[in-house]
Parts: C-alpha cells; sequence; structure tokens
C-alpha cells in the first residue's frame, strides 16, 4: 500500500518571485511503507521543488499529493498536521538550530505536536542514543558541536517527531566518510524501527544503489526515469545524456564488457563484483 | 635546497593550551616542493584545516617553526608577505566572497596589496579567464552556482599573484559538475602557471593527479607518498577514517584472494584496463 503518492503534479514559481528555483512539470510516483526512493538529477532539476511539495510547503498548480491515500490538500486547515507526518530535513539543516541547547532544539518539533515533557524526554532519548549524540553534547549550545555532530541533532529534531515518511536533501553534503556512514546507518535503523517510507536526494550513486530499493531521475523538472535501482543503472546511456554517472563499478564491469569481456553490468557493490570477476580470473578469462 | 617553498619543523598546535588531549597538530615535518601538487587527505578533526591555518600564519605554532619562501610565519613582520605569497581558500564559497558583483570582489584582493587601477584590471581580467569565469565578470555572486562561486573565490586569489595556493575542502558542499570544475581549475593552475598546489580533501578521487598524497590522522602524518602507492594502503586508509572507492576496494578484494594486482588505482578506466591485462595474462 503506498503512503504517498504524487500524481500529475506540476508548480511554477511565480514570475515575481525573487526565488530562482525550478519548477516541476507533470510528476508521479508512489512510495511504499518500508521503501527507500532516491531522486538523482542536477542542481536545477527540480529536486528541492519536489521535496518541498511532498509535505504541503509548496503547493502544485495541479495535479495531487496522496498521504495514506488521502489528498493532502483536501482540508488546507489540516495542512500543519499533515506536515508532521512527511519529516522533511533540508540541505545543510544544521544552519537552521536556532535554541540554546541541542535539547532544547530537537525538542521543538514534538512540543509543538503538544506531547506531554515525560514523552518529549524519553523520545528524546531514544533518538539521540540511535544517532550517537552523547548526553553531555545534549546539554551544549548547538554552536559548540562540530559539523557532523550538528548534523545529526538535526536530524534527531525530525525523527523524534516519529514521522511515517523521512525526505532528506543531500543529507550527507560536507560530511566526512565517518559522518557520511552515521547518518546512513541512523536513517536505515529508523526505518527498521518504524517501517517508515524513505526519500533521499544524493548525488553519490554508491551510496544510493547501496541504501534504495527505487530510484527517480529528474531532469528540467520532469522525471525521466522511475523504476528499480537495477533498472535505472542498467539504463547508462541515457544517464550520461543528463550528465549522470552509475556506481563506479558499474562503469567497471560497462568498461569491460566493451572489452569484449562476458560480464553482468548489473553489479552495483565492491562484493559483488570482486565475486564474480574472482570466478572470471579463476576460470582464465573464458566462460567455457 | 633552493626548490622548498614551506618547510614545516617539529610543529605542535593546541587549540586550548590547558587540554593535554587537544593536541590538533602534533610534531609534524613536512616540506613542500616549489610548484608540486600535494593533496592531504584526512576525515574531520584529524588536524588538516589547523595545519593550513597554520601554514599562512592565521595561527602560530606553539612549538616548532614554519618556514615559508623563506619567511618564519611567527614573525608579525611577514604576516603580509606570506599571505600575498600563500593564498587561502575555504569550503564555504558564501563566506568567502564579500562583493556584490564578480569582477569587485576578485578585484578586493589585489586592491588591498595597493597595485595601480591598470595593473588590476589586467590581474582581474587575466584570473577570471583562467578559472573560465570571464563571462560572468558583471554577473551577482548569488546566481551563481556552488562551482562558480568557488572559482571566483579561487580568481580572487589568484589576482594577488600567489606562488603557492592552499585549499581547505574546496569541493565539500558542491555537487559533482561543480567538483569537477573546481579541480579540472587547479589543475590547470598547477600545470599551467607552476603555481604550488596543497589540496586538503576527504575524497580520495581528488588525490590521483596529484604529485604526491599525505593521509593525517590525529595530527600526525601516516602516510606520505606517491598516489598510487598511498592508494594501495588499504588498511592505513580505512584507520585513518577515510573510504575507499570503490575501484580501489576492489582491486584490494581481488588482492586479498590472492589476485596479483596493482590495488593504487581509482579511476573506473584504469580499474578495468588492470583487471583486463590480469585476466588476459592468465
Amino acid at each position: 500500500m503506498s503512503i504517498l503518492k504524487a500524481k500529475k503534479i506540476s508548480y511554477t514559481y511565480p514570475q515575481m518571485s525573487s526565488v530562482h528555483h525550478a519548477a516541476i512539470n507533470d510528476i508521479s510516483f508512489s512510495l511504499d511503507r518500508g521503501e527507500t526512493i532516491g531522486i538523482i538529477g542536477h542542481t536545477g532539476s527540480g529536486k528541492s521543488t519536489l521535496l518541498q511539495t511532498l509535505n504541503g510547503l509548496i503547493k502544485p498548480d495541479s495535479g495531487t499529493i496522496f498521504l495514506h491515500e488521502k489528498d493532502l490538500w483536501e482540508n488546507q486547515k489540516e495542512i500543519y498536521q499533515k506536515r508532521f507526518k512527511v519529516g522533511l530535513v533540508f540541505q545543510y539543516p544544521e544552519y537552521q538550530l536556532f535554541e540554546e541547547t541541542a535539547y532544547k532544539d530537537i525538542a521543538y518539533g514534538p512540543k509543538n505536536m503538544g506531547f506531554s515533557d515525560e514523552e518529549i524526554h524519553s523520545r528524546i532519548s531514544e533518538y539521540a542514543k540511535l544517532l550517537g549524540i552523547s548526553k553531555e553534547n545534549l546539554n551544549k549550545s548547538p554552536f559548540e558541536l562540530s559539523g557532523g555532530e550538528k548534523r545529526r541533532v538535526a536530524l534527531a529534531g525530525i525523527l523524534t517527531m516519529e514521522p511515517d515518511i523521512l525526505v532528506l536533501d543531500e543529507p550527507t553534503a560536507g560530511l566526512d566518510p565517518i559522518g557520511r556512514t552515521m547518518l546512513f546507518k541512523a536513517v536505515t535503523e529508523y526505518q527498521k524501527k518504524t517501517n517508515a517510507g524513505v526519500i533521499i536526494v544524493s548525488h553519490s550513486m554508491e551510496d544510493l544503489s547501496k541504501m534504495c530499493d527505487k530510484l527517480l531521475v529528474l531532469s528540467g523538472g520532469k522525471v525521466k526515469k522511475f523504476g528499480t535501482v537495477k533498472e535505472v543503472f542498467l539504463d547508462s546511456e541515457e544517464l550520461n545524456k543528463l550528465g549522470l554517472d552509475v556506481p563506479m563499478i558499474t562503469r567497471v564491469m560497462l568498461e569491460l564488457k566493451s572489452k569484449g569481456l562476458d560480464v553482468p553490468i548489473d553489479i552495483f557493490t565492491a562484493d559483488e563484483c570482486a565475486e564474480v570477476l574472482l570466478k572470471l580470473i579463476k576460470r582464465g578469462g573464458s566462460n567455457d | 635546497m633552493q626548490n622548498k617553498f614551506i618547510e614545516v619543523l617539529n610543529v605542535t598546535y593546541k587549540y586550548d593550551e590547558d587540554v593535554i588531549n587537544e593536541v590538533a597538530v602534533n610534531n609534524i615535518n613536512l616540506s613542500i616542493e616549489k610548484g608540486s601538487f600535494t593533496v592531504i587527505l584526512g576525515h574531520n578533526g584529524s588536524g588538516k584545516s589547523t595545519l593550513a591555518k597554520l601554514l599562512n600564519g592565521m595561527l602560530k605554532p606553539n612549538e616548532g617553526k614554519i618556514i615559508v619562501d623563506g619567511l618564519d610565519t611567527a614573525e608579525g613582520k611577514n604576516e603580509y608577505e606570506i599571505r600575498r605569497r600563500l593564498g587561502l581558500v575555504f569550503q564555504n564559497p558564501d563566506n568567502q566572497i564579500i562583493c556584490t558583483i564578480v569582477e569587485e570582489d576578485v578585484a578586493f584582493g589585489p586592491e588591498n596589496l595597493g597595485i595601480k587601477p591598470d595593473e588590476i584590471r589586467n590581474r582581474v581580467d587575466s584570473a577570471l579567464e583562467t578559472v573560465g569565469m570571464s563571462e560572468f565578470a558583471k554577473s551577482a555572486p548569488h546566481q551563481l552556482s556552488g562551482g562558480q562561486k568557488q572559482r571566483v573565490a579561487l580568481a580572487g586569489i589568484l589576482a594577488m599573484k600567489p606562488e603557492c595556493i592552499v585549499l581547505d575542502e574546496p569541493t565539500a558542499m558542491l555537487d559533482p559538475i561543480g567538483r569537477k570544475e573546481v579541480i579540472n581549475a587547479i589543475t590547470k593552475l598547477n600545470k599551467e602557471k607552476g603555481i604550488t598546489i596543497i589540496l586538503i580533501t576527504h575524497f580520495m578521487e581528488e588525490a590521483e593527479n596529484a604529485d604526491r598524497v599525505i593521509i593525517m590522522n590525529k595530527g600526525k602524518i601516516v602516510a606520505d607518498s606517491k598516489p598510487a602507492e598511498v592508494f594501495a594502503m588499504s588498511d592505513v586508509i580505512k584507520a585513518s577514517g577515510l573510504a575507499l572507492p570503490q575501484t580501489t576496494e576492489l582491486l584490494t578484494i581481488l588482492k586479498n584472494n590472492g589476485i596479483d594486482i596493482n590495488c593504487g588505482i581509482i579511476s573506473p578506466q584504469n580499474t578495468a584496463d588492470e583487471i583486463f591485462s590480469v585476466i588476459s595474462r592468465r
């Protein structure tokens, strides 16, 4: 059952608007419970605009967003509550930290949802643990934390609201490999616990191939492709035309194939690839 | 020797003198040759940014000495001259651009050096051309992409005619196209203009074309060699909190399974060539 569905949605920014973001045009896709969709596309392809329509920050000019199979905009007065269900983590969310302490900042969301102090406290303890935020850091000012720590505090602020759908806009931009791994691990654990649907925008094809079930390719505000990771990455020519790439390991396999080796090209991780190549090397390159 | 541009001698730096464990840079020795392209890899907190700030004298060593082009960074009178000869570019382009028009921003540095207007005009035009941003000379910086802004920041440094540019994670906030633009511009400065480059990053892919790769961890240098040799040190790389690119990881797995193969490769093309030659040899 889909928990979030976009049906033919379009949006253009008003002409007089000072915001020069890309428009989106006739976008459809659906997200199931426990599923992860990756969105790929260049800066200016409409990714950020699309994400903002999903939790009602932007109302599409046409088309419908279905949340739990109901029109998101059915009752405009309820849009505030709907936003609690679709947790949107912006790019560089740490720039939005504002409270005196990390704890208070994380508590802001659940407080607005009307939870009791005990409930808020227990949620913060749980998600701070999941994200590896120490008790000591919870009591510090966000400005005393490192970049990676701040990013995790910002994410905790969304997770404590326990959204059914978690939407992440380039969540690992600017983080080092340790920070990236920690963040992805926390998202996966949250998903396991709550069976939430997850949508991730990223430029790392390697990360997306690990995290996602499906991929949505955006270009010029339109969906160029929507399918399983395999379906999308198998069409490397189409991706190249859009200036996007397949994971590095898939590129290696494509190169080997062009050299005349009979290798599969639906390989996205180093482990899978090594397995195939070891067999091939031990057979001496022949396939008999 | 004549051709050493930077010499770092037994340098230690702590942000907080009282905290014993917080040594950001721990007894480092390093020399950088004139005209070379060095990449410093390390995770956040490894000490690499502190080192960058020590190199241009923004921070002074607690112990040891840094000599830039014959000038000691600890001496106040050298500050101005060192910063002219060694320029710094930071991670966030928005924090480095101050003017409302691109060419004015590029002119800011040379203006402060007291250069004559005609000469400034020449320098600005030539710097923008070198980084491929001439057509945006009259644009407002906020209309540019991240990669373009970062190239404007680079042009601003270039207009001061430095001999060395230190870049601290200049691509961390950019998309793949922006990253490529900036790396290409940096490579061009090194190859065509002979500018000494020190590129600090945690993307191993960006180190492939360097002359030399250094890995820092916990304030110390843990690897220092040619790129291919460093990339093959998968244990050191992982222990330093860095991630192997998929290709290098693949080659390492193959080697660990008894295949005689070179692991010090990153580009998919070269990886495929290496694998193909191994298969053909059998």
